[in-house]
C-alpha cells in the first residue's frame, strides 16, 4: 500500500526504436532512489513518462494509484534534465508563477535557498549562466512540499563545490514520507544520500537493490558495482 | 488556472507587441509633420525629400513587421512555449491541456486585433492632412444610418452577427494552425516541415468542405450575377446564422483534436 509509483509491463518506444522495454518496478514512500544506467539506457525516458510528457507505447505507469496526469503533477516536483525557464523572465516572477501554479510551493524556503547560492532574484533569466540556470530550477523544484521529486541530472551541469550544497538541499528540504528519484551517472558523488538503486540497461532493469544490501552482499561501493555490470 | 494562464501569456507577449505598436505610432506622426509641410512635393529632390523617403520607407517597413511579426508570435508562442523545451514547464503545471490551448487562443486573437486596430489608426494618423478625419467618421456614420434603414429595428442583431461571425473566423484560423502545429508534430522527424504540410492539407479539406456547402445551402437567386435582388432580413439573418454554424464547427473541430493531441499524444522528446 505505501509504493508510490509502479510500472506494469511498460514499455516505450520511439519509431523502431525502443527506449524502455517492459519495466516492472515498485517503488516505495519515503525512499531516495538512485536511477542509475549509461546514456540511453531509458532514464529520462521513464521520469518523462511520470510527468505524462511522454505516452506509454505499452503497459502501465500509476504515481499513488493514479495516471499521470492533472492530479498527480500537484504532487510530483520534476527537475528536466534540460533547461525551461523562459529567458524573459526575472528570477522573481519564476518564483511568482511557481507560487501561482503550485500549491505546495513554499516561498520562503526558495528565497532563502537563493540566498545561499548566491543568485540574485532580480537578475533576468536570459543573462544567467547554464549553471546558475539549473541551480535556479533546482530551488523551484526542491522548494515545493512535494510526494515525489524527480530529479533528472541535477548536479551534472554545476560545479563540484556547489554539488555537495544541492545535495544538502535535497536532502534538508524533503519531507520524511517522500520519495526522492535521481537519475545520474554521477555515482560516486551522490552515492552516500542513497537508499536503493534502480539500474537501468538497454531500456530494461537489470538490478534494483537497497544500498545496504549492496555494500554486505557484494562487498562494494555503488560505483563499482556498477562498472562492473556496465563493463564496456 | 485559466485567469493565471492568461496573465503569463499577457506578460509574455505585451512585452514584443507594445514597443512595437509605440513604434508605429511615432514614425506615423513623423511622417505626418514631413508631409504636413506645404509644397512638400517641390523638394523631392532635395534633402528634405530623401528624408520623407526615408521615414515613409521605414514606415512601411514597420507595418510589413507587424503583421508578420503578429503571425510569428502567434505560431511561436504556441511551438516553442507548448512543445519546446518551455513545454517540460507548461505540461508539469497541473493545468489541463484546453487551458492551455485556450488562453494561447485568447491572447493571440487579442494581439491579432489589437494589431489591426493599431495598423488602421497609424494609417488614418497619416492621412489626416489629406482627408478630413471628422468627415471621415461622418461618413462611416451615414453608411451605417443607411445599413439602419434598410434592416430597421434588427441592426442590432445583424451588428451583432456580424462580429461573432468575424470573432469565430478569426478563432478557427489560428486553431487550424494550432491543430497543423500539433499534428505536425506527432511525426518523429521533419516535425515543422510536417506542420506546414498539415496547414496545407487541413486549408484544402476546408476549403472543399466550404465549396460544397455553399453549393448546397446558399443555391440562393442572391448569388446569381444579374439579379437585381435586394436581400431581405430574414436571408440575412439566416446566410450569418448559418455561417456562424459553419465556422464555429470548423473551430471546435480544430480545438478538440489539437486538444485530443496535446492530451492523449503528446510526446516531448
Amino acid at each position: 500500500m505505501s509504493s508510490i509509483l509502479t510500472c506494469k509491463n511498460l514499455s516505450k518506444s520511439f519509431g523502431s526504436k525502443q527506449a524502455l522495454n517492459n519495466i516492472n518496478l515498485n517503488i516505495e514512500k519515503g525512499r531516495i532512489i538512485g536511477l542509475l544506467g549509461p546514456n540511453g539506457s531509458g532514464k529520462s525516458t521513464l521520469i518523462k513518462l511520470c510527468n505524462d510528457l511522454l505516452k506509454p507505447t505499452s503497459g502501465e505507469l500509476q504515481i499513488m494509484g493514479r495516471t499521470p496526469g492533472i492530479e498527480t503533477k500537484k504532487v510530483v516536483s520534476y527537475l528536466p534534465e534540460r533547461t525551461y525557464l523562459n529567458d524573459w523572465m526575472k528570477v522573481s516572477e519564476i518564483i511568482q508563477m511557481f507560487q501561482d501554479f503550485y500549491q505546495d510551493f513554499n516561498i520562503e524556503k526558495a528565497y532563502d535557498m537563493l540566498k545561499r547560492l548566491n543568485v540574485n532574484p532580480n537578475e533576468r533569466l536570459k543573462t544567467l549562466s547554464k549553471g546558475t540556470k539549473e541551480k535556479v530550477q533546482l530551488i523551484l523544484v526542491m522548494s515545493r512540499e512535494a510526494q515525489l521529486y524527480l530529479l533528472d541530472e541535477p548536479i551534472g551541469g554545476v560545479d563540484p563545490a556547489a554539488r555537495d550544497y544541492i545535495l544538502d538541499t535535497i536532502l534538508g528540504n524533503y519531507q520524511e514520507n517522500a520519495t526522492i528519484i535521481i537519475s545520474t551517472h554521477l555515482i560516486s558523488d551522490i552515492e552516500r544520500i542513497l537508499d536503493d538503486i534502480i539500474f537501468l540497461k538497454d531500456g530494461q532493469v537489470v538490478l534494483t537493490k537497497s544500498v545496504d544490501e549492496i555494500r554486505d552482499e557484494n562487498g562494494k561501493s555503488v560505483d563499482s558495482l556498477f562498472r562492473e555490470v556496465f563493463k564496456c | 488556472m485559466l485567469n493565471k494562464l492568461l496573465k503569463y501569456e499577457i506578460k509574455a507577449t505585451a512585452r514584443l507587441f507594445l514597443p512595437l505598436y509605440l513604434t508605429i505610432v511615432i514614425f506615423a506622426a513623423i511622417n505626418l509633420l514631413f508631409l504636413d509641410v506645404p509644397n512638400a512635393s517641390d523638394k523631392a529632390f532635395s534633402s528634405y525629400g530623401l528624408m520623407i523617403g526615408i521615414s515613409m520607407f521605414v514606415y512601411v517597413i514597420l507595418m510589413i513587421g507587424l503583421v508578420v511579426m503578429t503571425l510569428f508570435v502567434l505560431i511561436q508562442r504556441f511551438y516553442k512555449s507548448l512543445l519546446g523545451d518551455e513545454g517540460y514547464l507548461m505540461f508539469t503545471l497541473p493545468v489541463q491541456s484546453w487551458s492551455h490551448i485556450l488562453s494561447k487562443l485568447i491572447i493571440s486573437m487579442l494581439w491579432t486585433i489589437a494589431s489591426g486596430f493599431v495598423g488602421f489608426c497609424s494609417i488614418l494618423l497619416i492621412s489626416s492632412n489629406k482627408i478630413n478625419i471628422s468627415e471621415f467618421f461622418s461618413r462611416i456614420a451615414m453608411a451605417f444610418s443607411q445599413i439602419q434603414q434598410q434592416l430597421g429595428a434588427s441592426t442590432f442583431l445583424v451588428g451583432f452577427e456580424v462580429m461573432v461571425l468575424g470573432l469565430l473566423t478569426l478563432a478557427s484560423t489560428i486553431l487550424s494552425i494550432y491543430a497543423a502545429i500539433a499534428l505536425g508534430h506527432l511525426f518523429n522527424k521533419y516535425k515543422l516541415l510536417a506542420s506546414f504540410g498539415m496547414y496545407i492539407l487541413l486549408n484544402i479539406v476546408s476549403q472543399i468542405a466550404t465549396t460544397l456547402f455553399g453549393a448546397i445551402f446558399f443555391n440562393h437567386s442572391i448569388f446569381t450575377p444579374g439579379g437585381a435582388y435586394i436581400p431581405d432580413l430574414l436571408l440575412i439573418n439566416s446566410i450569418l446564422l448559418v455561417s456562424i454554424l459553419y465556422s464555429g464547427v470548423f473551430a471546435a473541430g480544430y480545438f478538440f483534436l489539437t486538444n485530443y493531441i496535446l492530451k492523449r499524444k503528446l510526446n516531448l522528446e
